[in-house]
Protein backbone atom coordinates (compact mmCIF):
# COMPACT_ATOMS: atom_id res chain seq x y z
CA UNK A 1 0.00 0.00 0.00
CA UNK A 2 2.70 2.32 1.20
CA UNK A 3 5.25 1.35 -1.64
CA UNK A 4 1.79 2.13 -4.13
CA UNK A 5 2.34 5.59 -2.58
CA UNK A 6 6.04 6.10 -3.01
CA UNK A 7 5.79 4.91 -6.64
CA UNK A 8 3.08 7.21 -7.72
CA UNK A 9 3.13 10.28 -9.51
CA UNK A 10 1.60 11.88 -6.11
CA UNK A 11 4.64 11.47 -4.32
CA UNK A 12 6.79 12.35 -6.91
CA UNK A 13 5.34 15.88 -7.41
CA UNK A 14 5.02 16.17 -4.07
CA UNK A 15 8.61 15.50 -3.12
CA UNK A 16 9.60 17.33 -5.87
CA UNK A 17 7.71 20.65 -5.13
CA UNK A 18 8.56 20.03 -1.49
CA UNK A 19 12.19 19.67 -2.03
CA UNK A 20 12.38 23.08 -4.38
CA UNK A 21 10.50 25.01 -2.04
CA UNK A 22 12.54 24.16 1.26
CA UNK A 23 15.19 24.92 -0.82
CA UNK A 24 14.14 28.08 -2.18
CA UNK A 25 13.09 29.09 1.57
CA UNK A 26 17.11 28.18 2.47
CA UNK A 27 18.07 30.08 0.32
CA UNK A 28 16.08 33.23 0.52
CA UNK A 29 16.97 32.94 4.64
CA UNK A 30 20.81 33.19 3.37
CA UNK A 31 20.32 36.31 1.24
CA UNK A 32 20.64 34.08 -1.38
CA UNK A 33 24.14 33.37 -2.01
CA UNK A 34 24.75 31.89 -5.47
CA UNK A 35 25.98 28.62 -4.01
CA UNK A 36 23.21 28.11 -2.76
CA UNK A 37 21.38 27.71 -5.83
CA UNK A 38 17.85 26.04 -5.37
CA UNK A 39 18.40 23.84 -8.43
CA UNK A 40 21.20 22.19 -7.05
CA UNK A 41 20.02 22.20 -3.31
CA UNK A 42 16.58 20.69 -4.88
CA UNK A 43 18.24 17.75 -6.73
CA UNK A 44 20.31 17.21 -4.13
CA UNK A 45 17.23 17.02 -1.64
CA UNK A 46 15.53 14.61 -4.09
CA UNK A 47 18.31 12.73 -4.82
CA UNK A 48 19.02 11.61 -1.19
CA UNK A 49 15.26 11.08 -0.40
CA UNK A 50 15.14 8.39 -3.47
CA UNK A 51 18.22 7.14 -1.97
CA UNK A 52 16.99 6.92 1.76
CA UNK A 53 13.38 5.40 0.41
CA UNK A 54 14.96 3.12 -1.99
CA UNK A 55 13.26 4.43 -4.54
CA UNK A 56 13.89 3.74 -8.30
CA UNK A 57 15.27 7.15 -10.29
CA UNK A 58 13.35 5.83 -13.47
CA UNK A 59 9.64 5.22 -11.06
CA UNK A 60 10.48 8.83 -9.67
CA UNK A 61 11.19 10.56 -13.27
CA UNK A 62 7.92 9.23 -14.92
CA UNK A 63 6.00 10.55 -11.96
CA UNK A 64 7.35 14.19 -12.49
CA UNK A 65 7.70 14.07 -15.83
CA UNK A 66 5.01 16.87 -16.09
CA UNK A 67 7.45 18.92 -14.74
CA UNK A 68 10.26 18.16 -16.83
CA UNK A 69 7.76 18.38 -20.41
CA UNK A 70 6.96 22.48 -18.60
CA UNK A 71 10.71 22.91 -19.76
CA UNK A 72 9.41 22.46 -22.96
CA UNK A 73 6.76 25.57 -23.21
CA UNK A 74 9.14 28.01 -20.55
CA UNK A 75 11.51 27.64 -23.63
CA UNK A 76 9.34 28.39 -26.58
CA UNK A 77 7.99 31.09 -23.92
CA UNK A 78 11.61 32.77 -23.89
CA UNK A 79 10.46 34.65 -27.61
CA UNK A 80 9.10 37.50 -24.93
CA UNK A 81 12.08 38.40 -23.11
CA UNK A 82 13.90 37.61 -26.59
CA UNK A 83 11.66 39.85 -28.35
CA UNK A 84 11.31 42.97 -25.80
CA UNK A 85 14.92 42.90 -25.97
CA UNK A 86 15.90 42.20 -29.12
CA UNK A 87 13.90 45.57 -30.35
CA UNK A 88 16.23 47.38 -28.31
CA UNK A 89 19.57 45.81 -29.36
CA UNK A 90 20.14 48.14 -32.46
CA UNK A 91 23.96 49.44 -31.89
CA UNK A 92 25.13 46.69 -29.98
CA UNK A 93 23.71 43.65 -32.26
CA UNK A 94 27.44 43.50 -34.30
CA UNK A 95 28.75 42.72 -30.37
CA UNK A 96 26.25 40.14 -29.10
CA UNK A 97 26.86 38.44 -32.20
CA UNK A 98 30.60 37.85 -32.31
CA UNK A 99 30.78 37.23 -28.29
CA UNK A 100 28.03 34.67 -28.70
CA UNK A 101 29.56 33.02 -31.39
CA UNK A 102 33.29 33.05 -29.86
CA UNK A 103 31.80 31.97 -26.71
CA UNK A 104 29.81 29.03 -27.92
CA UNK A 105 32.56 27.83 -30.07
CA UNK A 106 34.85 28.40 -26.88
CA UNK A 107 32.54 26.33 -24.76
CA UNK A 108 32.38 22.80 -27.28
CA UNK A 109 35.80 23.31 -28.99
CA UNK A 110 37.81 23.45 -24.76
CA UNK A 111 34.97 20.64 -24.13
CA UNK A 112 36.33 18.49 -27.23
CA UNK A 113 39.99 19.10 -26.77
CA UNK A 114 39.80 18.57 -23.40
CA UNK A 115 38.13 14.98 -23.35
CA UNK A 116 40.39 14.01 -25.96
CA UNK A 117 43.25 14.93 -23.68
CA UNK A 118 41.84 13.04 -20.93
CA UNK A 119 41.71 9.74 -23.22
CA UNK A 120 37.76 10.03 -22.90
CA UNK A 121 36.29 7.25 -25.63
CA UNK A 122 33.74 8.93 -28.32
CA UNK A 123 30.75 7.63 -26.86
CA UNK A 124 31.59 9.77 -23.70
CA UNK A 125 32.93 12.76 -25.53
CA UNK A 126 29.94 12.79 -27.76
CA UNK A 127 27.72 13.22 -24.68
CA UNK A 128 30.09 16.20 -23.64
CA UNK A 129 30.34 18.27 -26.42
CA UNK A 130 27.16 20.11 -26.51
CA UNK A 131 26.99 20.35 -22.71
CA UNK A 132 26.36 24.05 -23.08
CA UNK A 133 23.43 23.27 -25.03
CA UNK A 134 19.86 23.55 -23.59
CA UNK A 135 19.04 20.22 -22.81
CA UNK A 136 16.64 19.08 -25.10
CA UNK A 137 18.89 19.91 -28.01
CA UNK A 138 21.76 18.74 -26.31
CA UNK A 139 20.40 15.22 -25.77
CA UNK A 140 19.42 15.39 -29.64
CA UNK A 141 23.04 15.79 -30.57
CA UNK A 142 24.51 13.54 -27.74
CA UNK A 143 22.53 10.63 -30.23
CA UNK A 144 23.10 12.79 -33.50
CA UNK A 145 26.89 11.97 -32.88
CA UNK A 146 26.80 8.10 -30.99
CA UNK A 147 26.53 9.23 -27.18
CA UNK A 148 24.50 8.70 -24.64
CA UNK A 149 21.77 11.25 -24.43
CA UNK A 150 20.99 10.68 -20.53
CA UNK A 151 24.88 11.29 -19.86
CA UNK A 152 24.56 14.43 -21.62
CA UNK A 153 21.51 15.53 -20.41
CA UNK A 154 23.25 15.11 -16.92
CA UNK A 155 26.36 17.58 -17.48
CA UNK A 156 24.16 19.45 -19.10
CA UNK A 157 22.72 20.14 -15.94
CA UNK A 158 25.89 20.03 -14.27
CA UNK A 159 27.35 22.82 -16.41
CA UNK A 160 24.03 24.68 -15.86
CA UNK A 161 24.40 24.59 -12.16
CA UNK A 162 28.07 25.29 -12.41
CA UNK A 163 27.70 28.58 -14.64
CA UNK A 164 24.52 29.74 -12.18
CA UNK A 165 26.33 29.42 -9.24
CA UNK A 166 30.12 30.34 -10.04
CA UNK A 167 29.66 33.03 -13.23
CA UNK A 168 27.90 36.28 -11.64
CA UNK A 169 30.73 35.65 -8.59
CA UNK A 170 33.28 35.02 -10.92
CA UNK A 171 32.50 37.64 -13.92
CA UNK A 172 31.81 40.50 -10.99
CA UNK A 173 35.33 39.44 -9.11
CA UNK A 174 37.08 40.52 -12.68
CA UNK A 175 35.28 43.88 -13.14
CA UNK A 176 32.62 42.26 -15.63
CA UNK A 177 29.30 43.85 -14.04
CA UNK A 178 27.12 44.29 -16.82
CA UNK A 179 24.20 42.94 -16.65
CA UNK A 180 24.00 42.28 -20.54
CA UNK A 181 27.53 40.54 -20.59
CA UNK A 182 26.82 38.35 -17.14
CA UNK A 183 23.04 37.51 -19.38
CA UNK A 184 25.15 36.46 -22.41
CA UNK A 185 28.00 34.67 -20.83
CA UNK A 186 25.27 32.95 -18.33
CA UNK A 187 23.18 31.84 -21.99
CA UNK A 188 26.34 30.73 -23.45
CA UNK A 189 28.12 28.39 -21.19
CA UNK A 190 24.86 27.60 -18.71
CA UNK A 191 21.66 27.42 -21.27
CA UNK A 192 18.46 27.66 -19.53
CA UNK A 193 19.73 27.02 -15.98
CA UNK A 194 21.48 30.24 -16.67
CA UNK A 195 19.13 32.16 -18.03
CA UNK A 196 16.67 31.51 -14.80
CA UNK A 197 19.76 32.76 -12.84
CA UNK A 198 20.01 36.05 -15.25
CA UNK A 199 15.89 36.50 -14.64
CA UNK A 200 16.97 36.60 -11.09
CA UNK A 201 19.91 39.18 -12.02
CA UNK A 202 17.55 41.58 -13.93
CA UNK A 203 14.76 40.76 -16.69
CA UNK A 204 17.20 42.38 -19.23
CA UNK A 205 20.27 40.29 -18.26
CA UNK A 206 17.68 37.36 -18.56
CA UNK A 207 16.58 38.30 -22.39
CA UNK A 208 19.91 38.66 -23.20
CA UNK A 209 20.49 34.93 -21.77
CA UNK A 210 17.64 33.59 -23.34
CA UNK A 211 19.06 35.36 -26.84
CA UNK A 212 22.66 34.23 -26.22
CA UNK A 213 20.80 30.28 -25.13
CA UNK A 214 18.80 30.21 -28.41
CA UNK A 215 21.90 31.77 -30.82
CA UNK A 216 24.60 29.60 -29.32
CA UNK A 217 22.23 26.21 -29.40
CA UNK A 218 21.62 27.22 -33.26
CA UNK A 219 25.15 26.99 -33.94
CA UNK A 220 26.03 24.45 -31.70
CA UNK A 221 23.84 22.42 -33.53
CA UNK A 222 24.53 23.29 -36.90
CA UNK A 223 28.64 23.30 -36.41
CA UNK A 224 28.88 20.40 -33.76
CA UNK A 225 27.64 17.72 -36.40
CA UNK A 226 29.97 18.71 -38.91
CA UNK A 227 33.45 18.46 -36.65
CA UNK A 228 32.65 15.96 -35.10
CA UNK A 229 34.04 13.39 -37.73
CA UNK A 230 37.49 15.30 -37.71
CA UNK A 231 37.81 14.84 -33.80
CA UNK A 232 36.70 11.35 -33.35
CA UNK A 233 37.93 7.81 -34.21
CA UNK B 1 -3.73 32.72 -20.09
CA UNK B 2 -5.42 29.60 -21.08
CA UNK B 3 -5.08 31.46 -24.74
CA UNK B 4 -1.50 32.35 -23.96
CA UNK B 5 -0.27 28.78 -23.62
CA UNK B 6 -2.68 27.91 -26.10
CA UNK B 7 -0.39 29.74 -28.56
CA UNK B 8 2.48 29.05 -26.72
CA UNK B 9 1.71 24.95 -26.80
CA UNK B 10 0.77 25.29 -30.59
CA UNK B 11 3.87 27.09 -30.90
CA UNK B 12 6.10 23.85 -29.46
CA UNK B 13 3.73 21.48 -31.52
CA UNK B 14 4.53 23.35 -34.58
CA UNK B 15 8.17 23.10 -33.84
CA UNK B 16 8.29 19.54 -33.01
CA UNK B 17 6.21 19.03 -36.56
CA UNK B 18 8.80 21.37 -38.56
CA UNK B 19 12.00 19.50 -37.33
CA UNK B 20 10.52 15.95 -37.73
CA UNK B 21 9.60 16.64 -41.58
CA UNK B 22 12.81 18.35 -42.30
CA UNK B 23 15.09 16.47 -40.07
CA UNK B 24 17.12 19.49 -38.91
CA UNK B 25 19.22 18.73 -36.03
CA UNK B 26 17.11 21.11 -34.07
CA UNK B 27 15.02 20.68 -30.66
CA UNK B 28 10.98 21.29 -31.35
CA UNK B 29 10.83 23.86 -28.17
CA UNK B 30 13.62 26.29 -29.86
CA UNK B 31 12.35 25.40 -33.81
CA UNK B 32 8.67 26.61 -31.39
CA UNK B 33 10.62 29.78 -29.59
CA UNK B 34 11.73 31.24 -33.45
CA UNK B 35 8.21 30.47 -34.46
CA UNK B 36 6.65 32.41 -31.69
CA UNK B 37 9.21 35.14 -32.01
CA UNK B 38 8.12 35.52 -35.56
CA UNK B 39 4.71 35.61 -34.38
CA UNK B 40 5.44 38.83 -31.83
CA UNK B 41 7.29 40.22 -34.69
CA UNK B 42 4.36 40.37 -37.29
CA UNK B 43 1.92 41.45 -34.53
CA UNK B 44 4.36 44.39 -33.54
CA UNK B 45 3.96 43.04 -29.88
CA UNK B 46 3.32 40.59 -26.67
CA UNK B 47 -0.35 40.01 -26.63
CA UNK B 48 -1.81 40.46 -22.95
CA UNK B 49 -2.28 36.63 -22.70
CA UNK B 50 0.83 35.41 -24.08
CA UNK B 51 2.62 37.61 -21.44
CA UNK B 52 0.49 36.57 -18.78
CA UNK B 53 1.21 32.45 -19.75
CA UNK B 54 5.02 33.73 -19.69
CA UNK B 55 5.50 34.82 -16.32
CA UNK B 56 4.83 31.81 -14.43
CA UNK B 57 6.60 29.13 -16.57
CA UNK B 58 9.87 31.39 -16.14
CA UNK B 59 9.29 32.27 -12.25
CA UNK B 60 8.86 28.52 -12.19
CA UNK B 61 11.52 27.23 -15.09
CA UNK B 62 14.30 26.01 -12.19
CA UNK B 63 12.02 23.63 -10.68
CA UNK B 64 11.56 22.20 -14.14
CA UNK B 65 15.43 21.09 -14.16
CA UNK B 66 14.87 19.12 -11.16
CA UNK B 67 13.33 16.04 -12.02
CA UNK B 68 16.14 15.49 -15.20
CA UNK B 69 18.94 16.69 -12.64
CA UNK B 70 18.22 14.37 -10.43
CA UNK B 71 19.16 11.39 -12.32
CA UNK B 72 23.14 12.79 -12.24
CA UNK B 73 23.36 9.79 -8.86
CA UNK B 74 22.16 7.57 -11.76
CA UNK B 75 25.58 7.78 -13.54
CA UNK B 76 27.74 8.43 -11.01
CA UNK B 77 28.47 4.50 -10.39
CA UNK B 78 29.05 4.10 -13.81
CA UNK B 79 31.27 6.76 -14.74
CA UNK B 80 34.05 6.19 -12.32
CA UNK B 81 37.37 5.74 -14.30
CA UNK B 82 36.31 9.08 -16.89
CA UNK B 83 34.97 10.90 -13.92
CA UNK B 84 38.29 13.71 -13.17
CA UNK B 85 38.36 14.00 -17.25
CA UNK B 86 34.62 14.82 -17.13
CA UNK B 87 34.65 17.02 -14.06
CA UNK B 88 37.82 18.91 -15.50
CA UNK B 89 36.10 19.64 -19.37
CA UNK B 90 33.05 20.73 -17.46
CA UNK B 91 34.37 23.17 -15.08
CA UNK B 92 36.93 24.78 -17.09
CA UNK B 93 34.75 25.06 -20.80
CA UNK B 94 31.69 26.44 -18.90
CA UNK B 95 33.59 28.58 -17.05
CA UNK B 96 36.33 30.02 -20.06
CA UNK B 97 33.51 29.59 -22.32
CA UNK B 98 31.46 32.22 -19.96
CA UNK B 99 34.50 35.09 -19.17
CA UNK B 100 35.39 34.94 -23.01
CA UNK B 101 31.88 35.49 -24.10
CA UNK B 102 31.30 38.19 -21.17
CA UNK B 103 35.11 39.85 -21.67
CA UNK B 104 34.03 40.09 -25.64
CA UNK B 105 31.00 41.71 -25.44
CA UNK B 106 32.28 44.27 -22.52
CA UNK B 107 35.04 44.85 -25.00
CA UNK B 108 33.25 45.60 -28.14
CA UNK B 109 29.25 46.71 -26.57
CA UNK B 110 28.98 50.47 -26.32
CA UNK B 111 29.11 50.86 -22.58
CA UNK B 112 26.91 54.03 -22.33
CA UNK B 113 23.74 52.42 -21.48
CA UNK B 114 25.61 49.77 -19.19
CA UNK B 115 23.30 49.00 -15.55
Amino acid sequence: MIEDMLHSPLFALVLTLSAYKAAEYLSDRFARPAWLNPVLIAILAVMASLWALELDYEVYFDGAWILHFLLGPATVALAVPLYREARKLGKNAMAILVSVIIGALTATGLALALGLAFGLDDAIRASLAPKTVTTPVAMDLADLLGGWPSLAAALVILAGILGAVALPPLLTGLGLRDQRAQGLALGVASHGIGTARALQIARRAGAYSALAMGSSALLTALVLPLVWPLVSS
Amino acid sequence: MVTGLLVILACQLAGEILVRTTGWPLPGPVAGLLILLVILILRGGVPRGIARATRPLHRWMPLFFVPAGAGLGVYATQLESAAVGLAVAVVISTLVAGLVTAALFTALADTEDAE
